[in-house]
């Protein structure tokens, strides 16, 4: 795997929290906003032992070698992870009139274009995602633009339905990035701290973003809309001779298809740790996510508050107890490789 | 390359097989410009198209969608209403079907929403829509559009506020999916205006003893604030208006404009289709979570507060 700058890494978590924004299913309100900003919080302090871990030049990457459990278990959250992103996208696309008329060949097109990408490597990933990055803020201005005048700012009160407790959970039981987080420090060579801090800082600023439009513009009839997001999408039409479905169709798919990517290279790149002379690992871990959305979907298992469980073990107790476990006589070497001290 | 070849690979795969383009030609396609629908019992469709001086087709069928695919026949083309402009209501049944039609044929929010009692066959629709919106313009009727009237039917109140078409203009109407409460004066429909503080007019004729004159308006804005005193919710309508002209005389107007409004929707219908909710919810949210909404309804108390800048 290729090293990561820290821009390219914030990028590619900004992005993948992005789409779980656009496929999330609950009514956005000022209390789910209170609720964002708490998670956040929270994941900023999950992320504590990780970084922690980084800053004594030591990672995760560095005990996956030549070991099967740790790299396992990562590898499989992230392909439950891709389940659920696969499911979402197919729940997502039953509800949107998509120009489409056969859901399967869409769906097949989009798994022959991750696996293409996966098999170009991370960091090919990583400077694509510039690129989706300036369509996801184009995206938000068109948003803004759009949705402007209809704003109505005495529509941002509390709701006697929602509570902030709820919207703390919703929002953290979405937070797949964390393990993906922890994975992914072991390919930087530097910043851990300031990327980590300014992904956060980004997706608390995107989430307050979606979340007030949706607010201020929707209204009460928020409570209608199964997809918030893509409700704020019929609104806001800026252009009066043509609409602008494709632009936020054209990035829901390249955020799905990054996030597929990133799931499915991380999992290959885990799957190559624990069996090194394995072939064919970004098919497999392709083929193994389409299998988990297929459970996930038939056992209605996509969402769920049992994620964080999940999310909290892998994204703070592994890095725990990589930390004291560490023996005294081992040290890292700076580049995420333990080696034994010269005595 | 090989990052330009997966960015090209990613764009491609989003452009190509989610534009449209490849499944459907524009040529294929019925651009409607207004829909009339009526008879929901068993719905009927009458589709204008741009630029047609009456009805291009009907359809008919057990369900609106029913309907519109019957459509589609006669019209020899897939119909596509992303550009509609404006929505004929015969029937009020059809108003809780709104937010489907919004999802299902992505109908533009901004789309205009009319209740009719006859029919529009005969009607060139794109200057009926025309004539609406310069009513509109010149303050004569409060701006209504798709989104406003979904949400207004999304409140507790479930009622909304919708441009009735007569024969010699447009009037205003409260409707409910299951009925059309009534239909509101021309003071009350001055007032609304006022409150709702969407569009003003320009220019207003005030009736003096010996006669009539104009006030001009510069600038206007309207502003709900909400308190609640002894359990009672005081809601109070602040309008700032500049212009040239009489003021006294356009207060006193004003007052009894918007008082008119305020008994008419509120009191009368039990409506609300001046933000109230949102603004009680805001500003006195335990009222509002302690108290049923026809209770507020009934009790809720009007202030005016106009404040005229003349030069």
């Amino acid at each position: 795997m290729n090293k990561l700058r820290s821009s390219q890494m914030t990028i590619l978590l900004t992005l993948s929290t992005a789409f779980s924004l656009m496929c999330a299913a609950f009514p956005f309100t000022l209390e789910q906003i209170l609720g964002t900003a708490i998670s956040i919080g929270v994941q900023i302090l999950l992320c504590i032992p990780v970084l922690l871990l980084t800053k004594h030049n030591d990672s995760l990457a560095a005990h996956c070698t030549g070991h099967k459990l740790l790299p396992l278990a990562f590898l499989l959250y992230f392909l439950i992870s891709g389940g659920r992103s696969v499911v979402q996208l197919w729940n997502v696309s039953d509800s949107l009139s998509l120009p489409f008329s056969n859901a399967m060949l869409a769906a097949a097109l989009i798994a022959a274009v991750c696996l293409y990408t996966s098999a170009l490597g991370i960091q090919t990933l990583a400077r694509s995602s510039t690129l989706v990055f300036g369509i996801l803020a184009l995206t938000l201005l068109v948003m803004l633009a759009g949705g402007y005048q209809t704003i109505h700012l005495q529509e941002l009160s509390f709701s006697p339905d929602a509570t902030i407790w709820q919207g703390f959970l919703q929002h953290l039981s979405l937070a797949d990035e964390l393990p993906v987080l922890v994975l992914l420090l072991s390919f930087l060579d530097k910043h851990a701290v300031k990327s980590t801090l300014r992904f956060f800082g980004f997706s608390l600023l995107i989430w307050s973003f979606v979340l007030f439009l949706g607010i201020t513009i929707l209204g009460n009839f928020m409570n209608h809309a199964t997809y918030p997001f893509f409700m704020i999408t019929n609104v806001s039409q800026p252009f009066r001779t043509q609409r602008s479905d494709a632009l936020y169709l054209v990035l829901f798919v390249l955020l799905c298809i990054l996030r597929l990517t990133l799931l499915t290279t991380l999992s290959a790149h885990l799957l190559g740790q624990a069996f090194p002379k394995l072939r064919c690992r970004n098919l497999i871990c392709l083929l193994a996510i389409l299998c988990f959305a297929a459970v996930l979907g038939i056992w209605n298992m996509a969402s769920g508050w049992w994620y964080i469980f999940l999310i909290g073990i892998l994204t703070t107790i592994v890095p725990w107890g990589l930390l004291f476990c560490k023996p005294q006589n081992q040290q890292g070497d700076g580049a995420g490789n333990r080696k034994m001290a010269s005595s | 390359m090989k990052p330009l070849r997966s960015c090209f690979s990613l764009l491609l795969a989003g452009t190509i097989f989610l534009s449209g383009c490849s499944v459907t030609q524009v040529k294929d396609r019925f651009y409607l410009q207004a829909i009339e629908l009526s008879h929901s019992r068993y719905p009927t469709v009458q589709l204008h198209a741009f630029t047609s001086d009456q009805a291009d087709c009907t359809g008919s069928g057990t369900t609106l969608h029913a309907a519109l695919e019957d459509a589609e026949i006669p019209a020899g083309r897939e119909l596509f209403l992303g550009h509609l402009e404006l929505l004929c209501l015969q029937d009020t049944a059809f108003a809780g079907q709104l937010t489907e039609l919004l999802q299902s044929y992505r109908l533009s929010s901004g789309c205009k929403v009319i209740y009719t009692a006859h029919s529009l066959e005969s009607v060139n629709t794109e200057e009926l829509l025309e004539n609406l919106k310069q009513e509109e313009q010149n303050g004569r009727l409060p701006k209504t559009e798709l989104m406003t009237i979904l949400k207004e039917l999304s409140n507790s109140s479930g009622t909304a506020l919708l441009p009735f078409c007569l024969t010699t203009g447009f009037s205003l109407i409260l409707i409910q999916p299951d009925g059309a409460k009534g239909t509101l004066s021309n003071e009350a429909i001055q007032g609304l205006c006022w409150i709702r503080g969407e569009n003003y007019p320009e220019r207003v004729s005030i009736s003096e003893e010996e006669q009539a004159s104009d006030f001009f308006i510069e600038h206007a804005a309207t502003k709900l604030t909400a308190t609640v005193n002894s359990g009672i919710p005081v809601v109070t309508v602040s309008i700032t208006i500049q212009g040239k002209g009489n003021a006294v005389a356009l207060r006193e107007q004003l007052e009894t404009a918007c008082q008119a409004a305020e008994e008419e929707t509120v009191k009368k219908y039990k409506a609300d289709v001046i933000g109230l909710e949102a603004c009680l919810r805001q500003q006195c949210y335990e009222l509002y979570a302690e108290q049923n909404w026809d209770g507020i309804l009934h009790t809720v108390n009007f202030v005016h507060e106009i404040t005229i800048l003349t030069e």
